[in-house]
This record gives C-alpha cells, sequence and structure tokens, in this order.
C-alpha cells in the first residue's frame, strides 16, 4: 500500500461524514489526522454538511433526586404522537437550587444559566455531541 | 435521446478499450469537458485507471442509466454494489475521483465511513497503513481528554 492511502482531498471527504464520536478517537490516529479535524476549517464544514435533522432535544427533571436529563428524540412523520428514544446525554453539572435555565442554542453549542431565583450563580457553554464545556466567568458588575 | 447515438472508446491503463455510449460516459465530468472542449479525436486515454476497475464503473454508469429503473431497484444495486474487498473499494474511489463522479464518489466515500466509523485509532492505523507519529505521552494526553468515546 502507498504512504498515503487517500488523496488528501478524499481523506477530507471521508472525514467529513464521520459523527463527532468517531472524530473525537480518530484524532489519536496521527499528527496529521489531529490538525485536520481540529483544524476551524474542518470543524466549521463539518457543522455546514451535518444535515438538519428530526431530533428534538428533551430535558425533564426530577424533583426529588434534584437530576436533570437531557435526551435526543427522533421525531418521525409517519408516527405523529411517538418519539423515538435516541440517546442519553451524559449531564455533568450541578445547579445550586433547582435547574438550569436554557438560554439558548447555536450551532450545537447550549447556553445554560443557573439563575432560575434571580441571581445568576453560574452560566455555561455546553457543547454535548463532543462533551465539553466552559463556565463563562460571572461579571463583576452586578445589574 | 438523440437519433445518432455516438460512442466514445476509452482506453484503461493496461490497454483494455472500453467502446461506450456518449451519454452514458458524461457521467464523468472529466470526460464531459473533454467531450465539450472537443479534443476527443478518437481514444480517450484514462492513465489512472485500470480495466477491471473500469468495468465496475461502467457496470454502475450503465445501471444509473437504465431508462424507467426504480429507486428501490437502484438502491438495492447499490447496496450490493459498495460490498466489495477493501482494495477494489479503494480503486473505485481513485477512479471516481479521477473521473471526477461526484454521485458515485459520496456514495464510496459513505461506504468506507460505514465502514470505519466504529473502529478503534489503532484498527485505523492497521487499515489504512498509517503510522502513529505520537509520542506515547501525546497520544495518552489527547485520549484522556476525550476518554468517553473510547468507551
Amino acid at each position: 500500500m502507498a504512504d498515503s492511502y487517500f488523496l488528501p482531498e478524499i481523506l477530507g471527504e471521508i472525514l467529513l461524514k464521520l459523527p463527532a464520536k468517531s472524530l473525537l478517537r480518530f484524532i489519536t490516529v496521527c499528527e496529521s489526522w489531529h490538525s485536520i479535524i481540529t483544524s476551524f476549517p474542518f470543524i466549521s464544514a463539518h457543522l455546514a454538511q451535518t444535515p438538519h435533522s428530526d431530533t428534538l432535544f428533551v430535558r425533564f427533571y426530577v424533583s426529588t433526586s434534584h437530576r436533570e436529563n437531557y435526551s435526543l428524540f427522533q421525531d418521525s412523520n409517519n408516527q405523529p404522537f411517538y418519539l423515538n428514544f435516541t440517546l442519553e446525554l451524559n449531564f455533568q453539572f450541578n445547579c445550586q437550587l433547582g435547574y438550569f435555565r436554557i438560554v439558548g442554542s447555536c450551532n450545537g453549542i447550549m447556553c445554560l444559566a443557573d439563575d432560575l431565583f434571580g441571581e445568576l450563580q453560574s452560566l455555561i457553554l455546553w457543547n454535548p455531541s463532543i462533551q465539553k464545556f466552559i463556565a463563562l466567568p460571572m461579571p463583576s458588575i452586578k445589574p | 435521446m438523440s437519433s445518432s447515438t455516438k460512442f466514445l472508446t476509452l482506453k484503461t491503463c493496461d490497454d483494455k478499450k472500453f467502446v461506450l455510449d456518449e451519454a452514458i460516459a458524461v457521467r464523468s465530468q472529466t470526460i464531459k469537458n473533454m467531450v465539450e472542449d472537443d479534443c476527443v479525436s478518437n481514444v480517450i486515454p484514462l492513465p489512472n485507471v485500470d480495466s477491471k476497475t473500469m468495468t465496475k464503473v461502467i457496470e454502475y454508469w450503465k445501471k444509473h442509466s437504465e431508462e424507467g429503473i426504480s429507486k428501490d431497484m437502484l438502491m438495492d444495486f447499490d447496496k450490493a454494489f459498495v460490498k466489495v474487498h477493501h482494495s477494489i473499494l479503494h480503486a473505485l474511489i481513485l477512479a471516481a475521483n479521477f473521473l471526477n463522479d461526484k454521485e458515485m464518489l459520496d456514495m464510496m466515500c459513505q461506504e468506507v465511513v460505514d465502514r470505519i466509523k466504529g473502529k478503534t485509532p489503532e484498527e485505523i492505523r492497521k487499515e489504512f497503513d498509517i503510522k502513529n507519529d505520537f509520542t506515547p505521552e501525546e497520544e495518552e494526553e489527547i485520549r484522556k481528554e476525550n476518554a468517553w468515546a473510547f468507551e
């Protein structure tokens, strides 16, 4: 087999079609795969070609155990009153009181605020598909 | 369809000749450009494709050009078509890329994706003959960051 099995443009085509979880594993294949997959142009292209699906993001809160559950469900046109369970997301945050407020989402990133009872305790940007998050620094000036 | 069917002769790298209806051969953007630029005098050389691979490509082109073929039949055909040894799949991808047939290239790449998406990095290196150029420490570090993806 030749040194490079695939031409760079074909390798790019193939990597773009892979799901995020496989890509996270494949960044350890070699340095060149690592630099392609973690590059900004690749990430943008991967997001752009991800088809808009009928996946719904569902959250429910169990008040007795103070647990928030986040799951993905597949909506189907054939069965109007049925959602197909797809995946339970690993939710690794703890709210001081109650549960997070979902501020919004953009390009697959969720913004969660712990401010149910007025004062903002924490603000989190969460990317569930790669299971990474950052906690935003709290503003020093209170409104 | 036009009444006068034109034929093109394609010559693969192992000197085999294929005579093909022009309307089918222009599924290849590369051949289409050559036809439009009027630079096909008699034989179109395909220096990057061997006859074994070209036979498969033509089989695909002919099936996809059949009149009145149903979507389901094409899907079944495609499904069976991609079930080949990975050396053949590899040759078909290179051919589809050279011939610039986007539809076929997409389908073959999707098949590679389906074959590799569940694999481990070690299996990928073995399958594609890739050398691991990370130090064990570097590799461990990156793995740790995304440990859940290895579960």
